[in-house]
């Protein structure tokens, strides 16, 4: 099995800063790959782009996705994920700072496997991203995608 | 004219009166006799009855007293026997013995028992020991060989009472005379015990001894029995043969209807009675009733036939009147010849006659009657039409008046659509005069917008077929200016009786101020919802936007904290501290900011909400989050209201969670939930015993940020009560709060039902 990389799509710099040191402090050691908006995100995920020559081996096994990005926004990141049969049953976990419920609502509905509000204390924060990289990197098992890749 | 039948004379005078009564009175005789004859026949038939009936009765009496008789011999047998058994006795033994016998007979007043030679050696009755009876007739009687004997109606030695006696005879198997058993009767006390006999009424029972004497009479007669009564049917009775008939019964002056008959072995003479007026009351009666009803009838038929005399001579004198009114002249003749029945048949001539005459007098009579009914109608109907002549003219005036004063514009139309009638408010409403208009052809002049004429023609269209002859419609009209206005049309078209259009009737209303109103209503609604999504954006914004700073200064002290403690002395840690407590603050004011924000924005879903189970919820909750605190709560039970329930639930966690708040310092805190009534409705209300605040601040509390108690005393961020007063207004209710400083503070609030934004 391949070493599990993630991906965060986040593009304020102190956020990726802090998520990092999140994880660090959780002692999770995964390699992490970020994505600076929307469209850098899909390139990665579908190897197209800038991520043409990227190998399918390096498929991240959780995406950390942002709502509010530049270019395209989380949810239409999403949207696309789960219209794709290869990412179909990617786990998504939306970290956002936002508590709007439309936002959680319309989260949800396109598919995501959790959403995770970013809250202000970076203690909380720290406490959050360790559950959620417990449950998605150790615990969860992801499904085969339909090409047998998993 | 008039006859009297009862004229110059009394009522039975004259000869065909007389000859009337006469026959009246014949007719009744024999009625009388017959009547007569029944009464004698049912009267006998009565008394027979009643002769047999007290035959039956006397038997029965005799046959009762025989029995008695013969019942006491036999007892005076077995007593005898007995008290020969006994022998050789003490005499207290058998007095005692005859003693217990006396009580067991009604009648008997004692018993002596005597010795062959009648002397009495025991009795129930002391005083009669001793006594010498053998002078007795009835003891020579059983001396000389009878086996029992009665006396007659005596006076007894002992009691000096009157008495009977009946005695028996106790012989030895040689036939000689032991001793003698006496029964001493009393004859008042032969009642119904001794003779069970009913009688009805006041019939009375006897029985008369051997010498004829009364003793004994139920019912008792007021003066007491007689001695030697002779009545042919006692005397009858005692020669051996039943009799019934007549008499006197002793003691009462009154005649009788009686029997007698002799009682057997005895001599005796038992009777019956039924007075005579008894038998004869009923006859009487029905006498009385008969007579006096034929009475009423022989008046009746005297007065009838005095009458019907009457009317006979008075159509005698008529008829002479009438032969001298048409002057006949020979009434002589006619009278010989007529009897009464044809001289009733002659009236009835001259009676149909006369009708005739009156009924060719009524008939002309109803003719001209009904020419002056006629008559009269004809005047009415001309008043009433006049009379609503009279009102179709005023209110004609009246109509007329209103619309020449319509604050509407009145337009009538011809078939051809040319205006015939312009009043009211069309000239103020489109500029023109009647006079520049009036006859011209609705399409003759620059008048309807273009865009609308399609709509106009469909209008018209409408009520030249009739498929819509009175609608009301709306366009845009030209005034006279050239300026657009907005015109609402009433039209109706008139009809004639055929139902053919003969002109139309339009009235305009000038809408164009409230189409332009209603306009900017929409303009301003429609900024409204652009300016609430703008907010809404905004608030977005704030949610994202102002918070990922924040958590940059927080982060990252944090990191410097940790990473370089050792470059840090305590000062600088602490600045650290406080900038992270401060970036914390900030971040809760966002999210606080942002509730507030949304309650106003959330839409409104009302439904029954039940107040009392949300307070007892968000209790509960509070209790599980902090059990260490000691709260009572009293929450009243089925508080229910029409509401949001999501905003309901966000303002009474306000509520509660404050009162939880305030009351922090209190070891007996005590939160209330509650509703009283007052007159703009249900008053809720949460009340608790915690800090309380000062009235003077009181319209403080529910302004945004406002807080009254340092973060210090209390933390949070002043944004609770400023959601509740949203909530609550939002519901088209208010909030208000009382309290005193360190006396806790009651938050109330109402919500209109139904109502509200």
């Amino acid at each position: 099995m391949m070493v599990k990389t993630i991906l965060l799509v986040e593009d304020n710099p102190d956020d990726v800063e802090l998520t990092l040191r999140a994880l660090k402090h959780s002692n999770i050691a995964n390699p992490v790959v970020v994505a600076r908006d929307g469209v850098e995100a899909l390139d990665y995920l579908f190897g197209t782009g800038s991520h043409a020559e990227r190998h399918e081996s390096e498929l991240p096994a959780i995406v950390l996705l942002d709502l509010k990005i530049p270019k395209i926004d989380g949810l239409e990141v999403l949207r696309r994920l789960r219209g794709n049969p290869n990412t179909r049953f990617f786990p998504v976990v939306i970290l956002t700072s936002s508590k709007e419920e439309r936002d959680l609502i319309e989260g949800y509905r396109l598919g995501a496997n959790a959403y995770v509000r970013k809250p202000v204390d970076f203690i909380q924060f720290s406490e959050a991203v360790r559950q959620l990289g417990l449950f998605w990197l150790v615990l969860n098992e992801v499904p085969p995608s339909e090409k047998g890749t998993g | 004219m008039v006859l009297n039948p009862f004229r110059n004379s009394g009522l039975f005078s004259g000869r065909i009166r007389r000859t009337l009564v006469m026959l009246v009175l014949t007719a009744l005789v024999p009625v009388l006799i017959v009547q007569a004859w029944v009464y004698f026949s049912w009267f006998e038939t009565r008394q027979a009855n009643e002769r047999t009936n007290n035959l039956e009765y006397a038997r029965a009496v005799g046959n009762a007293f025989r029995e008695f008789v013969r019942d006491i011999t036999r007892q005076e047998s077995a007593m005898g026997d007995a008290l020969i058994a006994l022998l050789p006795y003490e005499p207290d033994q058998a007095n005692d013995f005859l003693v217990r016998n006396v009580s067991e007979y009604h009648a008997v007043r004692s018993f002596h028992w005597t010795d062959p030679g009648g002397k009495v050696i025991a009795s129930s009755d002391p005083r009669a020991i001793g006594l010498d009876l053998s002078d007795r007739e009835y003891f020579k009687r059983i001396a000389g060989g009878a086996e029992w004997a009665m006396s007659d109606l005596i006076v007894g030695r002992a009691s000096g009472q009157p008495a009977i006696i009946v005695a028996r005879g106790m012989r030895d198997a040689s036939g000689a005379l032991v001793g003698v058993a006496m029964a001493s009767i009393d004859p008042s006390m032969l009642g119904e015990h001794v003779m069970p006999v009913d009688r009805p009424e006041r019939g009375v029972i006897l029985i008369y001894d051997r010498a004829g004497r009364l003793v004994y009479r139920r019912p008792e007669a007021v003066t007491p029995p007689s001695v030697g009564e002779t009545d042919p049917l006692l005397a009858s009775a005692f020669m051996g043969h039943e009799a019934t008939g007549e008499s006197v019964v002793p003691g009462a002056n009154e005649r009788y209807i009686s029997a007698r008959v002799p009682i057997s072995d005895t001599g005796w003479v038992a009777g019956a009675g039924t007075p005579y007026s008894l038998v004869i009351a009923p006859l009487m009666r029905s006498l009385a009733l008969d007579f006096a009803l034929l009475a009423l009838l022989a008046a009746a038929s005297l007065l009838v036939a005095s009458v019907l005399s009457g009317v006979v001579v008075a159509a005698v004198q008529r008829l002479k009147a009438h032969a001298q009114a048409v002057g006949a002249g020979d009434l002589r003749h006619r009278a010989e010849v007529s009897g009464i029945e044809e001289l009733s048949e002659l009236a009835a001539e001259f009676n149909t006659m006369a009708a005739l005459l009156a009924e060719r007098g009524r008939a002309e009579q109803a003719a001209s009657d009904a020419l002056k009914r006629a008559n009269e109608e004809l005047e009415r109907e001309i008043a009433e039409r006049k009379e609503a002549q009279a009102r179709l003219h005023t209110a004609l005036q009246k109509l007329s008046f209103h619309v020449e004063n319509s604050p509407l514009g009145v337009i009538e139309w011809d078939t051809d659509y040319r205006i015939t009638r312009w009043a009211g408010e069309a000239e103020k409403i489109f500029g023109w005069t009647a006079s520049e208009v009036l006859g011209k052809r609705i399409d003759e002049f620059k008048w309807i917008y273009e865009e609308d004429l399609g709509k106009v023609a469909d209008v018209m269209r409408g009520m030249d077929t009739g498929e819509r002859p009175s609608n009301i419609s709306a366009n845009r009209n030209y005034r006279k200016d050239g300026a657009v206005i907005y015109c609402e049309w009433y039209n109706s078209a008139l009809l004639d009786a055929s139902g053919k259009m003969v002109s139309v009737m339009s009235l305009v209303l000038d809408v164009t101020a409230q189409t332009r109103a209603q306009d900017d209503l929409r303009a301003r609604s429609a900024e409204l919802e652009a300016s609430n999504k703008e907010l809404e954006a905004f608030a977005y914004s704030v949610s994202h936007d102002l918070r990922a700073p924040l958590r940059a200064i927080d982060g990252f002290s944090l990191a410097l904290l940790e990473d370089y403690a050792r470059i840090l002395d305590d000062r600088g840690r602490d600045y650290l501290a406080r900038v992270r407590a401060a970036s914390q603050r900030m971040g809760a004011l966002i999210d606080d900011l942002l509730k507030l924000s949304r309650v106003t924005r959330a839409p409104m879903n009302r439904q029954m909400v039940d107040l009392s189970r949300m307070v007892e919820d968000i209790a509960d909750e509070l209790s599980r989050e902090e059990p260490n605190r000691k709260v009572e709560f009293v929450i009243e039970k089925g508080l229910t209201a029409d509401g949001d329930p999501q905003l309901l639930r966000s303002a009474l966690e306000n509520l509660v969670n404050n009162a939880w708040k305030f009351t922090g310092r209190r070891a007996d805190a005590r939160i209330e939930f509650g509703a009283r009534q007052q007159d703009t409705g249900t008053a809720y209300f949460i009340r608790d015993n915690g800090a309380g605040f000062d009235m003077a601040y009181a319209d403080k509390l529910f302004a945004p940020f406002q807080r009254l108690h340092s973060s210090n005393e209390f933390p949070g961020t002043g944004v609770g009560l400023a959601a509740v007063q949203r909530v609550i207004h939002r519901h088209g209710g208010t909030v208000w709060a009382e309290g005193a400083l360190g006396a806790g503070a009651s938050f109330f609030f109402t919500l209109a039902d139904g109502g509200g934004a």
